[in-house]
């Protein structure tokens, strides 16, 4: 069966692009233009109506375009290190005059930088506000060591809110309309619920959607919660889905083995990874990223909800005996046959603790876990003739395993003549 | 021909205290427990963990530093694209270097310590409890103030616990009040610097404030202080000298060898910022609620790669430093693999250029081996200042 295209990714881009043209006419009109990371609350920005961008979403596109490794020359040529995450360096690079496949993004007003995905972040951010002389707000979330986020880290992450609260009010001239703050928050409760569900359909096996159509579905979680958009996109995405898995409609082909991905993708080479997996029958079926937008958010309490929920969703702000546990339960839900960490150097809040992952899973879920040193946007860190090495030797260990024996794929038998 | 500053009996029990702490931490450690048969020893992941609290407990705070130990074991927990010391000091954990410690404190200051935190939490707690003062990475906000200050009780009640012991108010006003005296000698040995170049180059004073984080106060402080009171101002030593200011980041220090070559390129180090986490910082309020004073000086410290203020940056203590030193130039220590200096580095070299002030830009680990290009490099320097 040939696969369908999935028809809510005509709604997702016909969004995104209606966001990002918003975006350039808010700027051409005078109104605020703030950039954030993609772990802040936008919620606040989006009822204050202030157009919000997102650098690290830019630069993952400029990584799936295959400009990471031009981006970050530039970016090195500036004086930024080879040692710092390749989604500044591609951001770096923009700044620099390279090539954006959006023509970069309007300058901010003032920059958003909150703190749980990294502390790398704030680093960025200060280079932002020196680089467009514009406001930085810096909403620290302490790291989660325990695995459980503490009273006051709570009170000091809606205390800040708080502040970030004044400064918009400050920005914009306009007092903070909590009404209408209360109406995104039901929005974005909306488009989280719909965000959760869909991806638990997509838990079923065998799989209703890949994992590269949910990533290309995820533009207006990342960037436009707290948005009638939004929800419009998940509930349409939660419908086809849901008619897919009624009709036992089967998105990958041949699932002779379902995988869990860890860390952010490879930008550059989703489909080659993916097809490079399927000659073996092998299919992504799911991956911790797409887990970091799953959040209750609570329109009743809305500050002390998204203190917690933003705080503790991402695993790069949780100890890693939590991330361990959580992985665990993917595996079991998605019924994997394994897990593939992306061992990415450019990302080391969400790299460290692998090796103790890879041993975790492998006792307590019994399957084989392979980990592939690379990074997310800089290709030339990646060596492909190792990952492929990597890949094969991978698939005789699933084979054995689920198997119990190896298989001659078409593919070596050809190689072989 | 430089002139000794103190009598030799000062400065040479001072560093030969230091020495011996720093090469034979396991050995001092053990001796002090046969001193002190009751008494707990903590850990910490260097720097800026209020070791107050851990002299509130009765216990000896020691730092851990790693060193120059050949990393293999690491490798099966520790990628190695993070820097050299969360490396060498897992290293050391796995020999079972400090088993003799009863908690490991960690602070978060970058995210790779974070993790690292985590991976010995989830590897070691077996052998000692391991848990992080999770400091706030602000240090502009009121609220900072307010969550350090619970963070500090906190943190303060589990390792109480742990230890069988209580903190009171008396005992954490003790502690404040013996760590205040401890950073105001430390501090007036780096404001005498220039008098001290004459007698102490940049490798052994860093020893004397690394030493610092290894004994306890009440034995280094009266050596520290009989060292002070004996030096006296000889504006000659520097003469001769290229006056500059290096700047870099307190958790990793480049290897006693690498810092003496500062000395043999002929520069004396009028003035840093690599030194500060061992030293810098204001001191604690006492008479008030101990923890928010605590919370209070620590958000007052000076700027640091690894925190955020809006308002006072890193680049102005540099230039402050080069101004009251009447320095020549700059030189940037990075650690490889630490991702907040490289960060910073960008900015700060920017800042120079700005103003004209040459500078250099070495990177370093813990590798002890290696040191004759970074010579060349510093006598190329030095011919460009003189
Ligand atoms: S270090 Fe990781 S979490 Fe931080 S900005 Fe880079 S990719 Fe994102
Ligand atoms: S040297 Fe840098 S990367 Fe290493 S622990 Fe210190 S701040 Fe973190």
């Amino acid at each position: 069966m040939s696969p369908k295209k999935l028809e809510t990714t005509t709604l997702t881009q016909k969004v995104m692009r209606d966001y990002y043209a918003g975006c350039r006419e808010a700027k051409a009109q005078g109104r605020k233009v703030a950039w954030s990371t993609v772990i802040m609350p936008t919620e606040i920005l989006v009822a204050a109506d202030v157009e919000v961008l997102f650098p690290e979403n830019h630069s993952a596109t400029c990584g799936t375009k295959g400009l990471g490794p031009a981006l970050s020359e530039l970016a090195e040529a500036a004086g930024l290190s080879q040692e710092t995450c390749s989604y500044v360096r591609c951001d770096l690079g923009v700044r620099m005059g390279g090539h954006s496949p959006w023509g970069g993004l309007p300058a901010p007003d003032i920059v958003f930088c909150a703190t749980a995905s990294c502390s790398t972040v704030t680093k960025w951010f200060e280079d932002l506000t020196r680089h467009f002389g514009c406001e930085l707000a810096v909403v620290d979330m302490p790291y989660n060591f325990s695995g459980s986020i503490t009273p006051h880290s709570i009170d000091y992450i809606v205390a800040q809110f708080e502040e970030s609260i004044r400064r918009i009010e400050r920005i914009t001239g306009r007092p903070f309309d909590r009404d209408r703050f209360t109406e995104v928050m039901k929005l974005s409760r909306e488009a989280h619920e719909y965000w959760r569900k869909c991806l638990e359909l997509g838990a079923t096996k065998p799989s209703p959607i890949t994992t590269t159509d949910i990533l290309v579905n995820m533009g207006p979680i990342v960037c436009l919660r707290g948005t009638q958009a939004a929800v419009d996109v998940y509930r349409s995405l939660y419908a086809e889905l849901s008619e897919r898995v009624a009709s036992g409609y089967v998105a990958a082909g041949e699932e002779r083995f379902r995988l869990f991905w860890d860390n952010i993708p490879f930008w550059f080479a989703l489909g080659s990874l993916s097809r490079r997996l399927g000659e073996h029958g092998a299919a992504i079926v799911g991956a911790t990223y797409l887990y970091h937008w799953v959040r209750e958010v609570d329109p009743a309490d809305p500050l002390r909800s998204m203190a917690r929920e933003y705080s503790t969703a991402v695993t790069m702000n949780q100890s890693v005996a939590h991330k361990i546990d959580k992985l665990c339960g993917l595996i079991s839900l998605y019924q994997a046959d394994g897990l593939v960490i992306h061992s990415n150097r450019s990302c080391k809040p969400d790299a460290l603790g692998a090796l103790d992952l890879q041993r975790a899973v492998e006792r307590r879920c019994g399957v084989p876990v392979l980990i592939l040193e690379g990074d997310h946007t800089d290709s030339r860190a990646v060596s492909d003739a190792a990952v492929q090495t990597r890949i094969e030797a991978y698939i005789e260990a699933l084979e054995q395993k689920k198997y119990g024996h190896l298989r001659v794929t078409t593919h070596e038998i050809h190689a072989s003549r | 021909m430089i002139a000794t500053a103190t009598t030799p009996d000062a400065r040479t029990a001072l560093l030969d205290a230091c020495a011996r702490a720093l090469d034979h931490p396991g050995a001092c450690l053990r001796e002090w427990k046969q001193r002190h048969p009751a008494a707990h020893v903590v850990g910490y992941f260097p720097t800026y963990v209020p070791t107050e609290l851990i002299y509130a407990c009765g216990a000896l705070p020691t730092g851990l530093w790693g060193g120059s130990i050949a990393v293999s074991r690491a490798n099966a927990y520790i990628q190695q694209f993070t820097c050299s010391i969360v490396r060498s000091t897992t290293e050391y954990a796995l020999h079972g270097a400090f088993d003799q410690l009863d908690a490991v404190l960690f602070p978060p200051i970058c995210d790779s310590a974070k993790l690292v935190a985590s991976i010995w939490a989830l590897n070691f707690s077996e052998r000692f409890m391991v848990d992080m003062v999770t400091l706030p990475e602000r240090l502009d906000s009121d609220a900072s103030v307010a969550y350090l200050a619970a963070e500090l009780r906190r943190v303060g009640a589990t390792l109480a616990q742990k230890l069988g012991v209580t903190i009171d108010d008396g005992a954490l006003a003790c502690a404040i009040d013996r760590c205040n005296r401890l950073r105001a000698s430390q501090q007036a040995f780096c404001s005498r610097r220039a008098t001290l170049e004459a007698t102490m180059p940049l490798a052994h004073a860093a020893a004397v404030l690394k030493a610092g984080t290894l004994m306890h106060a009440d034995d280094y402080l009266p050596l520290l202080d009989a060292f002070l009171a004996e030096l006296t101002s000889d504006a000659r030593s520097r003469r001769s000298k290229i006056p500059v200011v290096v700047s870099g980041l307190a958790c990793q220090l480049p290897h006693p060898d690498f810092l003496a070559l500062f000395d043999e390129a002929g520069f004396a180090v009028v003035g840093d910022d690599l030194l500060l986490g061992m030293c810098g910082g204001v001191a604690v309020a006492t008479g008030g609620d101990p923890y928010l004073a605590l919370a209070r000086a620590f958000t007052q410290g000076p700027p640091l790669a690894t925190r955020h203020h809006d308002t006072i940056h890193r680049h102005e203590f540099i230039l402050d430093q080069w101004q009251r030193g009447a320095a020549r130039g700059v030189v940037f220590l990075v650690p490889k693999f630490c991702e907040p200096e490289w960060f910073d580095l960008r900015y700060l070299k920017a800042e120079m250029e700005k103003r004209g002030i040459p500078n250099l830009v070495l990177d370093f680990d813990e590798d002890p081996t290696g040191f004759g290009p970074v010579l060349t490099r510093l006598e190329a320097f030095a011919e460009i200042l003189m």
